[in-house]
C-alpha cells in the first residue's frame, strides 16, 4: 500500500479539525505541525491557548502567530518567563540583592522593578536594556488585538512597558473578551474605561500591583460591564477604595467571587458589596482594616456563600464568626488564616451552623484549640480536606474527634502542631478510611506507630510527606510500602530514615512519581539502585544534603527511570560533574535541575541546549 | 443488509423501515428508530420524504451497510455501556483507509456518535507518534525544508500551551 496518501486524499479541512481537536497533548499537536504544509495548517487552527514568555513578545512575532494560530481565544504573556541566559544572570543578581529567603515569583518580580528605580546608573541601564528589548509594547498590543479578534482570555503578566492606550487598541478589537488578568502592568484608568466601553462580556477582571489605576477608571468598568461581570480580583491597587466597591454592588449585580487584598477597603465598602450582591459565592479577604460589622452583613445577606477565606484580621471576632455560622448555610469552604483574635467559640458556631462544610484551613490561628475541633468533629460529617498549621494549641483530642466524625476525610496536612500525637494520626488512620494525602511537618510527637497504623488501614493513600519529623523510622515505611500505592514520597529531614525504609517504599510503590529523600544522611547508592529497579515512573527526585550518594548510585536510578523530569541535588558531596552529565543524558525529558555550577561540566553545558528551561542555578 | 424492492406505501406494522440507496445502487432498510440517530434523515422523516427510497449519492454501499449496522446496534434499547463500548472499539478496528470513510459518512448523514467515534480512533493513531512515524503510517509526503522545520520547531517551542 506504498504511495497512497488517503487521508490527505480523503478528507476535506473540516474533518481534519475535528481530528485534531482530539488530541489532547501538546506533544500531538506539535508532532501534527510536522507532518506536512496541510497539517500545519489546520493543527494551527485548533490551537486555543498561547503562553508565551518575555523572549517571544516582539511585534513580529505577534503577526506571525496570528497569521498561523487563527484558533487562538487565550493569551498568557509572562515576562517573567523564559528569559535569555544573559537576563538570567542578571535578575539572578537581582534576586540575591533583594531577597533574603527563596520566595515565590511575585516578590521576585516586585524585586526587579525595585531594582529598575534604584540609583545605581549602570546597573540599572544594563538591567534596563535587557528586560526593555524583550518588552511587550503597545504597537505589540495592538498587533495582538488585530490579530486575534476573537479573543477571549488575556493574561498580561509583568508587561512593564504596556500602557492605557496598547489596552485600549485591544479592548476595542476584542470585543469578545471574557477574561481579563492585569499584573504588574503601568496602565493607566483609560484602559480600564476603554474596556467597560468595547468588552461587554467580560465575566472575569483580576488586578494585582496595578499601581496606576484609580477608582475613576474601575467605576466606569463596572457601570459598562456590570451586567456580565462574575468574578473580581483586587490586590495591591493601592488607588483602589470603598468607592470601586460601591460601585461595583450598584452595577455588578451577578457578582460571584470577589477576592481583595488591600489595607484601603473598608466597612463601607465591603457592606454595600454584601448587601448589593446577592449571588456572592466566593468571598476572599485579605483587608486589615475590615472588622466585624462586614461579617454581620455577610452572615445576613450572603445566603448562597459556598467559600470564605480571612487572611490576616486583626479586628474581627467570634462575634463575626457567629453571624458567617447563623446565616451562610451552604457554606462548603473555610480558611482562617493569622486570625489571632478569633477563638474555639467562634469555630464552634460555625461547625454547627454549617454542615455542608467540606474544606477547613486554620493557619496559625493563635486562639483556635482542641475545643474548636473536636466540635468540627463532631457536627461536619462531610469534612474531605483538614489543614491545621502552626497550630501549637490543638492537641490529640481534636484528632480523635476528627478519625470518628469525618468518614470521608480525604487530605489531612499538620505543620507544626507540636501537640499532636500518635494517638491522633492512629485515630485519623482507623477513621477516615479513604485518606488520600497526609502531610505531616515538624510535629515531634509523631512516630512509627501512627505511620504504621496509616500504612495498615489507610489503602487510598497516594501523597504521603512526613517532613522533620525525627521520630520516624524504617519500621513506619516498610509498613507504608506493604499498604499504599504511593505516588508521592516526601521524607525530607526524618534523620530515623535510611536505606531499610526506601527499599520498602522502592518495593512496595512501582507508581511513584515524586519523592523528597533530601537531609537524610543514612541514604546510600543501594537506595538508588533500588528505586531504580524498583519505581520507573519516577519523575521528580530531591537528594540534596544526601551525602552518602555517589555517581555510580545516580547511573543505576537512571538506567531505569527515562522519564525524570526534575533532579535536586545540591550539597551532595558524592556526586561530581560525571554524575550530573549522566543525569542529563540519560534523561531525554529532563527540564530542570539544581546543582552547583562547579558540578557543570562545559559539555553538559552544551548538551542542554534550549530544551531544557534552565539548568543551573548559581547558589 | 438486505437487497429488497422498494415499496412505496407502507402498511401498518410493528416497526417502521426506511430504505436507502447508496452511491452504486444498492438498497439497505434501516428501522426508523436507528435512521434517527442521523440529523440528515431526521430532518426527512419529518419531513415525510422517507416513503420512498433515499437516495445517498456520497456512501458506498460497502460502507452504508456498515453504518446501518451501527445505527441498528446503538438504537438498541437496554444495551449497557461496557458491551457497547467493546462493540465500537471492533467497528472501528478496521484498516484506517475504511475508517475515513465512517468519517465521512458521518459527517455527510449528520451521526454525532459515530463521527466521535471515528475521528477519536485516528486520533489515537496519530498520539504518541513522531512526525515521521505519522509520515510513515498515513502514506504522506514530507513537503517540508529543513528550514522551514526549523522555524516550524521554534514557534512550537515559544509558544507553549
Amino acid at each position: 500500500m506504498r504511495g497512497h496518501d488517503r487521508i490527505n486524499g480523503c478528507l476535506p479541512d473540516e474533518l481534519m479539525v475535528e481530528i485534531f481537536s482530539r488530541l489532547d497533548l501538546k506533544s500531538s499537536h506539535d508532532a501534527c505541525s510536522l507532518v506536512c504544509k496541510r497539517w500545519l495548517g489546520l493543527e494551527r487552527l485548533t490551537r486555543t491557548t498561547l503562553r508565551v514568555g518575555a523572549s517571544g513578545t516582539s511585534d513580529r512575532f505577534f503577526k506571525l502567530l496570528s497569521r498561523r494560530f487563527t484558533g487562538v481565544r487565550n493569551v498568557h504573556i509572562d515576562e517573567r518567563l523564559s528569559l535569555t541566559p544573559r537576563a538570567r544572570h542578571v535578575s539572578c543578581r537581582i534576586r540575591r540583592r533583594f531577597l533574603g529567603r527563596r520566595r515565590h515569583n511575585d516578590q521576585f518580580a516586585d524585586a526587579a522593578l525595585l531594582f529598575l528605580r534604584s540609583h545605581d546608573e549602570t546597573e540599572r541601564s544594563n538591567v534596563a536594556d535587557v528586560v526593555e528589548s524583550y518588552s511587550l509594547s503597545d504597537d505589540g498590543l495592538a498587533v495582538l488585538g488585530e490579530g486575534f479578534p476573537n479573543l477571549e482570555k488575556l493574561s498580561l503578566i509583568w508587561c512593564s512597558n504596556i500602557s492605557s492606550v496598547g489596552l485600549r487598541s485591544v479592548a476595542e478589537r476584542c470585543v469578545s473578551l471574557k477574561s481579563l488578568d492585569l499584573q504588574g502592568c503601568y496602565v493607566g484608568d483609560q484602559g480600564l474605561v476603554a474596556v467597560g466601553e468595547c468588552c461587554k462580556q467580560l465575566e472575569e477582571l483580576n488586578l494585582r500591583f496595578c499601581e496606576g489605576l484609580t477608582d475613576r477608571g474601575l467605576v466606569k468598568l463596572t457601570v459598562g460591564c456590570g451586567r456580565s461581570l462574575k468574578s473580581l480580583g483586587i490586590a495591591a491597587c493601592a488607588k483602589i477604595t470603598d468607592a470601586s466597591l460601591e460601585a461595583v454592588s450598584s452595577h455588578c449585580q451577578y457578582l460571584e467571587t470577589l477576592s481583595l487584598d488591600s489595607e484601603f477597603m473598608h466597612d463601607t465598602g465591603l457592606l454595600a458589596v454584601a448587601k448589593g450582591c446577592h449571588f456572592l459565592k466566593v468571598l476572599k479577604l485579605h483587608c486589615v482594616n475590615v472588622t466585624d460589622e462586614t461579617l454581620r452583613i455577610v452572615g445576613r445577606c450572603c445566603l448562597s456563600l459556598e467559600e470564605l477565606a480571612l487572611h490576616s484580621f486583626q479586628r474581627f471576632t467570634d462575634v463575626g464568626l457567629h453571624s458567617v455560622g447563623n446565616g451562610c448555610k451552604s457554606l462548603k469552604s473555610l480558611t482562617l488564616t493569622d486570625c489571632n483574635v478569633l477563638t474555639d467559640d467562634g469555630l464552634e458556631i460555625v461547625a454547627t451552623g454549617c454542615k455542608q462544610l467540606t474544606h477547613l484551613e486554620v493557619n496559625g490561628c493563635h486562639g483556635i484549640g482542641t475545643v474548636g475541633l473536636e466540635s468540627v468533629g463532631k457536627s461536619c460529617p462531610n469534612l474531605t480536606e483538614l489543614a491545621l498549621l502552626y497550630c501549637q494549641r490543638i492537641g490529640t483530642r481534636a484528632l480523635l474527634e476528627i478519625g470518628r466524625g469525618c468518614k470521608f476525610l480525604q487530605a489531612l496536612h499538620l505543620v507544626d502542631c507540636s501537640s499532636i500525637g500518635d494517638d491522633a494520626i492512629i485515630s485519623i488512620a482507623k477513621g477516615c478510611k479513604i485518606l488520600r494525602r497526609l502531610h505531616i511537618r515538624r510535629c515531634y510527637e509523631i512516630g512509627d506507630r501512627a505511620i504504621v497504623a496509616i500504612g495498615r488501614h489507610c489503602k487510598s493513600l497516594t501523597d504521603l510527606s512526613i517532613r522533620f519529623c525525627d521520630r520516624v523510622g524504617d519500621r513506619a515505611l516498610i509498613a507504608i510500602g506493604k499498604g499504599c500505592n504511593l505516588t508521592d514520597l516526601n521524607v525530607s529531614g526524618c534523620h530515623q530514615i535510611g536505606d531499610r525504609g526506601i527499599i520498602a517504599i522502592a518495593r512496595g510503590c512501582p507508581q511513584l512519581r515524586s519523592l523528597d529523600v533530601s537531609v537524610l544522611q543514612r541514604l546510600g547508592d543501594i537506595t538508588m539502585a533500588k528505586l531504580g529497579e524498583g519505581c520507573p515512573l519516577l519523575r521528580d527526585m530531591i537528594i540534596s544534603h544526601c551525602r552518602h550518594i555517589t555517581d555510580a548510585g545516580l547511573s543505576h536510578l537512571v538506567r531505569n527511570c527515562s522519564m525524570l523530569e526534575t533532579f535536586h541535588m545540591v550539597y551532595c558531596h558524592g556526586i561530581t560533574s560525571a554524575g550530573v552529565a549522566t543525569v542529563v543524558s540519560g534523561c531525554p525529558n529532563i527540564k530542570k535541575v539544581l546543582v552547583e555550577k562547579s558540578k557543570v561540566s562545559e559539555r553538559t553545558q552544551r548538551r542542554a541546549g534550549s530544551v531544557i528551561s534552565y539548568l543551573c542555578v548559581d547558589l | 443488509m438486505s437487497s429488497s424492492s422498494s415499496s412505496s406505501s407502507s402498511p401498518p406494522c410493528p416497526k417502521k423501515m426506511i430504505t436507502l440507496k447508496s452511491s452504486d445502487g444498492e438498497t439497505f432498510e434501516i428501522e426508523e428508530i436507528a435512521a434517527l440517530q442521523s440529523k440528515t434523515l431526521e430532518n426527512m422523516i419529518d419531513e415525510n420524504c422517507a416513503s420512498t427510497p433515499i437516495p445517498l449519492p456520497n456512501v458506498k454501499g460497502k460502507i452504508l451497510a456498515k453504518v446501518v449496522e451501527f445505527c441498528t446496534k446503538h438504537a438498541e434499547a437496554g444495551a449497557d455501556a461496557e458491551t457497547l463500548r467493546a462493540w465500537d472499539a471492533e467497528f472501528v478496528g478496521v484498516e484506517h483507509a475504511i475508517v475515513f470513510d465512517y468519517i465521512l459518512a458521518a459527517n455527510f448523514l449528520e451521526i454525532p456518535t459515530l463521527l466521535d467515534l471515528a475521528c477519536e480512533s485516528v486520533a489515537e493513531m496519530i498520539k504518541g507518534k513522531t512526525p515521521d512515524e505519522i509520515r510513515k503510517f498515513f502514506n504522506i509526503n514530507n513537503a517540508f525544508s529543513p528550514e522551514e522545520e526549523e522555524d516550524v520547531r521554534r514557534q512550537n517551542q515559544w509558544a507553549f500551551e
